[in-house]
């Protein structure tokens, strides 16, 4: 039951009639009716959302040494620690805008295209395996 | 403004080298040395202090410079902090085929080669790019657009492409985008060089030897700098008597001695090299068969000094043409006399006989008079005198044959060939002493001496006297 402290929220009429279809169909998820659906679904979700920007900023954690291992072979050793250490630089909070001056810096010595393609994949492949 | 190959030999069979800011194309079999060739271009321009760039999409740069000879991996490291890289191949797994775009490629070299200031550049194996077009005509375009932005950047580029059967190149389209075109031909014995293409400029047509050893390329081409004729002088061959036999022997000539095994052609040529030796001239002895201390001891023996001779030794078998005629080549400054001494009957290849042409027309124009030796395989009645193209060439031809007379083995020598027409017609006997030759005289009354079985001419008279 709700209580003063609960707000309402308006979901369209078919969303309803569905939320109640799935109710009827899996009775073994114990949801009682559309407002525990609810409440369970954006738990879930909220959760996801958490465990991702966990992820993401482990993976941008992670990124000046992953870059390090990856230019290393690409572009030889020096090279590699040099950008590392500008990427490992970089004062961020924000991933998006880390991830922006990360392009920023690996354009610089290997060119737009290729900079995208390196943080999009260690990225992806962080997140991933983490 | 032309750009080393990192080989001057090849530089100036081109020119003087790759047009600045251009494509060129190095194609060749597997094996043909197609990475060493572009990594020597490399390291001989950043031994000049310049700044290089070296652009792998297969084998991995740490992989190559692990398996440089060891005179490569040493220029290497004495430079490597002016040669940059860019492995595409170590990133492909994680990055996916994406990376080989032209797009990419061309912007990811364009970005390096403006961070570097590297205007000299190898782009190494293109067959990665091959799967990513659908028709050859896609490809040439996109390294159309390559090639464009690179030299757009003042660059000047190899790309190495693998050859397919008898095409120059991969998919038959590099070779037009590209501004030279050199060729490697391998064939598990010889390395060959040819230059097919140069736009702008004459190039050296025909096979060029070349060889990878421990410390680069090196290339030998089948042409010898042009020197000025020398003035013709007469000269004395070095053995009493020999003059009234073969003529007049002068300065430049190339004498062609040719016999069986032990008729005495290298104790002639020892005659010949102490001559000159006497005279304070420089000599250079080339063996086929023996090595110097057997050359000078045998010598001394029969009381030659050879000491003051440059000798060479070389099997016949393991000569590359090229290298070898380079060699002696190198070797000739201020030679008045050169032998080669052991030449065997064996088929030429067209390089070995361009070679032998191009070395002994080049001795003549500088004026060494030249004595070669070849052995005859049959000891009695041989008329194979030596090689077609030292026949060709050579100004006196002297047969050494051996003739049963009187229940022995003789020797007598007969002049095939002379370039003056005051030569003996006769058959001359020799000998072999403790002193070396001594010519004996001519044998006048018999006939049927060059068959190896002679007969007395006073005999034969007799004979058709009874009949009659």
């Amino acid at each position: 039951m709700g209580s003063e402290e609960d707000k309402m929220v308006r979901v369209p009429k078919e969303m309803y009639e569905a939320i109640n279809e799935i109710i009827k169909r899996y009775p073994y998820y114990g949801w009682k009716g559309p407002s525990e659906f609810v409440r369970d679904a954006i738990r879930r979700y909220v959760k996801e959302i958490n465990e991702k920007e966990v992820l993401l900023r482990k993976a941008l954690g992670y990124m000046p040494n992953r870059i390090e291992e990856m230019l290393r072979d690409f572009m030889g050793e020096e090279e590699a620690k040099e950008v590392s250490e500008k990427i490992a630089a970089i004062n961020e909070k924000d991933p998006e805008e880390y991830v922006r001056k990360v392009v920023d810096i690996l354009k610089g010595r290997v060119g737009q295209n290729l900079a995208e393609l390196i943080a999009k994949r260690l990225l992806e492949v962080e997140s991933y395996e983490g | 403004m032309r750009v080393s190959t990192g080989i001057t030999e090849l530089d100036g069979l081109m020119g003087g080298g790759f047009l600045e800011g251009s494509f060129n194309l190095l194609s060749g079999s597997p094996g043909a040395g197609k990475t060493l060739f572009a990594i020597n271009y490399l390291l001989s321009h950043a031994e000049n202090g310049k700044d290089v760039l070296y652009v792998s999409l297969e084998e991995s740069w740490k992989n190559i410079v692990k398996n440089l000879p060891g005179g490569m991996r040493r220029r290497y490291e004495k430079s490597k902090n002016r040669i940059h890289y860019l492995d595409f191949g170590s990133i492909r797994p994680l990055l996916g085929k994406e990376i080989l775009s032209i797009d990419v490629l061309a912007e990811t070299i364009s970005t390096s080669i403006a961070v570097h200031n590297s205007t000299i550049i190898v782009l190494d194996g293109i067959a990665p790019l091959v799967p990513h077009f659908e028709a050859t005509k896609e490809l040439r375009m996109s390294l159309f657009e390559l090639s464009q932005r690179i030299k757009k950047m003042g660059a000047t580029m190899i790309f190495t492409t693998e050859r397919a059967g008898e095409m120059i190149s991969r998919c038959g389209v590099e070779e037009y985008l590209a501004d030279s075109v050199i060729l490697l031909h391998y064939d598990g014995v010889y390395r060959r060089l040819q230059i097919l293409k140069m736009r702008g400029s004459e190039f050296s047509q025909g096979l060029h030897g070349f060889k990878i050893d421990d410390e680069g390329i090196s290339v030998f081409p089948n042409i010898l700098p042009k020197h000025k004729s020398t003035e013709i002088r007469k000269i004395d061959f070095g053995i009493k008597g020999m003059e009234r036999i073969i003529g007049n022997v002068y300065t430049g000539d190339i004498i062609l001695l040719t016999g069986p095994p032990g008729t005495g052609k290298t104790i002639m040529a020892y005659h010949f090299a102490e001559e000159a030796l006497k005279r304070n001239k420089k000599v250079l002895y080339v063996s086929f068969k023996e090595g110097r201390e057997q050359i000078f001891k045998r010598a001394k023996d029969m009381g030659f000094d050879m000491k003051g001779c440059r000798v060479i030794h070389k099997n016949i078998f393991e000569i590359n043409p090229y290298e070898f005629m380079w060699r002696i080549y190198r070797e000739i400054k201020g030679v008045s006399r050169i032998v080669f001494d052991g030449i065997g009957y064996m088929e030429l290849d067209e390089d070995a006989k361009r070679a032998e042409y191009t070395l002994l027309q080049h001795l003549k124009n500088r004026g060494i008079t030249t004595l070669i030796t070849h052995t005859t395989p049959d000891i009695i009645s041989s008329y194979r005198l030596g090689p077609t193209g030292v026949i060709y060439m050579a100004d006196n031809i002297i047969d050494l044959r051996y003739a049963e007379i009187g229940a022995e083995l003789r020797k007598v020598l007969v002049v095939i060939k002379s370039r003056g027409l005051d030569y003996e017609k006769g058959i001359i006997e020799y000998d072999i002493g403790k002193k070396g030759i001594t010519i004996l005289g001519k044998l006048e009354s018999l006939e049927g001496v060059i068959s190896g079985t002679p007969r007395h001419l006073e005999m034969k008279k007799r004979v058709e006297k009874f009949f009659k």
